[in-house]
């Protein structure tokens, strides 16, 4: 019998994505998605065919949830599903604050429930042929690391701070961040950040520079700015450079794409479409294999607070004007 | 017929030469060669020896230890000085060039030590000969649409300015492709810090790291522009010979310019090196040494002048401070 699964919440974009998903895999059921409003959970139910049902029905149905919530209610979610013994998938950034990271970090450990985040990137081809290099010694010794994950500017709740915590600190630093420590096994231990409000007139942070130092002093530099065009071709991108001494790895997670160039229909303009392994799926079907084991899944909940602090760290030094350390 | 000399290393004098060899009533007359042996931790390109070089594209020219002994002892006048290298490997000759009141042309950065840039700035507002910024890349065509681009609003208000570089580059047209020496933030850098300025404004502050194991090398800086916009500038060594990635985006308001240096190669072959098409009668040197010559002949400098260049050195004084761990400098404080 295949595990039970339901979307907790809609609020976020990927709600969508990750319940059409779940509805097309064979190795699961989706049960059902809940949200606060409930015609508007059956708005996304009937897309895929599936029940509406309010977040109590949802983990009395479910083995496991894909929380899709803002920020903010994460932590209700989170300790929604694990007093009822249910799994969870959360999205990112795991908290606005590392006390409340920690806190839920520390529920689900207590708990024992299998906790993991949404990582897509470490489910990314390029992504894992990188890190098998990295792993084997053909980079040499690490000197140097860059990223950079951007997209345009969200709507909704994403920029009010109150929901989403911040702006593009909270919304694009995480994933270059995960990918630094998950290669590394090392931790942020310095940031430096510049932030600004550049690309749009809301009251969150919209330009996103990080300089940072790893433990072992290697300095690692991003941006994760909500910086690309509407009109782009893509969404945005992922980017992920590791300088060697005997080579270096640039890795473009979402480079294997086509180009569509539409004259007429609802998708007039140019469109760069990828084709290359969705790293969407792999994260479902490890959330799902991980939950017939009884393990974690490849991105635990545990690894997630670490990041939260980072972004903290983002938001002090840009504040103070200074590097400031990452207290973990 | 202008007279020049031209002090640097391989292959900046190959280069400078054969440009020269190709504009009418130019002659060069001094070369002053410097030790091939890298101060920094920049690569230097293969020496070549410049005697053969000079034989084939500046058979006229005399090989001197120091510019002053050129300006004692080549002859003729010397009309005009071309410093083809960042100062920490030609220290000593801007003072040189500028106490003969002799126009040249020099990129940024100007001196290594950020106090002497008020001295270099009092000296350019009352000398009587002037000194035009050799960055290459201001005379780049693809720099040219950009700054067009730029300023028909193509993408509204700067947000976020990123280059990324790998050096040094083959044979480039629209970059600067050879490197002297020096660090990554006075050989390479600098001419991008330059660049920024100009098409963005002034830079307030900047913070940089630097990665360094054994010869290695990566460094990164964050660049706060007075307008509020932010920037991004990374270089790393290239060590397979091959690379061309180097890459340039604006981000604005409303709209995005990005270039790939994959994109700079419109010829290929299955069985050669990609190679940009650019001839040494257009590339970005020729197109900046013909412009020098000009200004020469019509003895007045180019707008921007040794200003700009100046306003690139203090940017690079404070990003070299910056990596020794000492968090954002600002940029004005060096050198005023």
């Amino acid at each position: 019998m295949n595990p039970k699964v339901g979307v907790c919440s809609v609020a976020h974009p990927n709600a969508e994505v990750y319940g059409k998903l779940l509805s097309q895999l064979d190795c699961v059921d989706l049960v059902g998605i809940s949200h606060d409003n409930i015609d508007i959970a059956e708005e996304y139910a009937a897309a895929v065919n599936t029940s509406a049902r309010t977040h109590l029905d949802l983990v009395d149905q479910a083995d496991g949830i894909v929380i899709c919530s803002t920020t903010t209610d994460h932590s209700k979610f989170v300790d929604l599903a694990v007093s009822n013994d249910v799994a969870v998938l959360c999205e990112k950034p795991l908290a606005t604050s590392y006390e409340d990271a920690q806190r839920i970090r520390d529920t689900c450990e207590d708990a024992g429930v299998v906790a993991g985040t949404i990582m897509p990137l470490r489910f990314s081809q390029p992504v894992l042929d990188a890190k098998e290099a990295y792993e084997n010694g053909d980079l040499g010794q690490l000197v140097s690391i860059s990223g950079a994950n951007r997209g345009p500017v969200p709507g909704g709740w994403m920029t009010d701070e109150k929901l989403s915590g911040g702006g593009a600190v909270m919304d694009y630093t995480g994933h270059i961040v995960d990918l630094i420590h998950w290669f590394t096994s090392e931790r942020i231990t310095e940031v430096y950040a510049e932030l600004e409000t550049r690309f749009s007139s809301l009251p969150v942070e919209d330009t996103n520079l990080l300089s940072m130092e790893l433990s072992s002093g290697v300095p690692c530099v991003m941006d994760g700015s909500w910086s690309t065009p509407t009109e782009n071709a893509h969404w945005g991108d992922a980017t992920f450079t590791l300088v060697g001494t005997a080579d270096t790895v640039s890795v473009d997670c979402f480079g294997q794409s086509l180009l569509q160039i539409r004259d007429q229909g609802q998708q007039q303009g140019i469109e760069s479409i990828f084709w290359g392994a969705d790293p969407n799926i792999a994260v479902l079907r490890d959330f799902v294999d991980a939950l017939e084991r009884g393990c974690q899944p490849r991105s635990p909940l545990s690894d997630s607070a670490t990041r939260v602090a980072v972004m903290e760290a983002a938001y002090e030094s840009a504040e103070s004007g200074e590097p400031v350390q990452v207290r973990y | 017929m202008e007279t020049v000399a031209i002090i640097g290393r391989m292959p900046a004098l190959h280069l400078r030469a054969e440009r020269y060899a190709l504009l009418d009533d130019v002659v060069v007359q001094a070369v002053v060669p410097r030790d091939q042996k890298p101060e920094g931790e920049m690569p230097v390109q293969p020496p070549r020896d410049s005697s053969n070089v000079l034989a084939e594209f500046a058979p006229q020219a005399t090989e001197f230890d120091s510019l002053a002994d050129a300006l004692a002892d080549s002859g003729d006048p010397l009309d005009c000085i071309d410093i083809a290298a960042p100062a920490s490997v030609v220290d000593g000759a801007l003072d040189t060039a500028l106490e003969a009141a002799i126009p040249t042309l020099c990129p940024p950065p100007l001196v290594q030590d950020s106090d002497r840039v008020d001295d270099i700035r009092s000296r350019l507002s009352g000398s009587e000969s002037w000194l035009m910024n050799g960055n290459p890349l201001r005379f780049s065509r693809l720099y040219e649409r950009l700054q067009k681009r730029i300023e028909a609003g193509a993408i509204g208000a700067l947000g976020v300015a990123r280059i990324g570089r790998v050096v040094p580059h083959h044979n480039q047209g629209w970059n600067a492709w050879y490197v002297e020496g020096g660090d990554l933030i006075d050989g390479v850098m600098a001419y991008d810090f330059d660049i920024l300025t100009e098409l963005f404004g002034p830079i307030r502050h900047v913070y940089s790291r630097i990665g360094r194991v054994e010869s290695t090398v990566h460094t990164h800086a964050l660049l706060r522009f007075q307008s509020g916009a932010t920037g991004q500038v990374e270089a790393t060594p290239d060590r397979s010979g091959s690379a061309q990635n180097s890459t340039i985006e604006f981000s604005g308001s409303y709209g995005r310019l990005k270039f790939s240096g994959e994109d700079a190669s419109p010829i290929h072959y299955q069985k050669k090196d990609r190679r940009d098409p650019s001839v040494p009668t257009d590339d970005c040197y020729a197109r900046m040494l013909h412009a020098f010559v000009e200004c020469v002949r019509n003895d007045e400098p180019t707008e921007s002048g040794g200003f700009d260049a100046l306003e690139a050195t203090k940017v690079v004084h404070a990003a070299q401070r910056s990596t020794g761990g000492n968090g954002p400098v600002p940029v004005e404080g060096m050198g005023r």
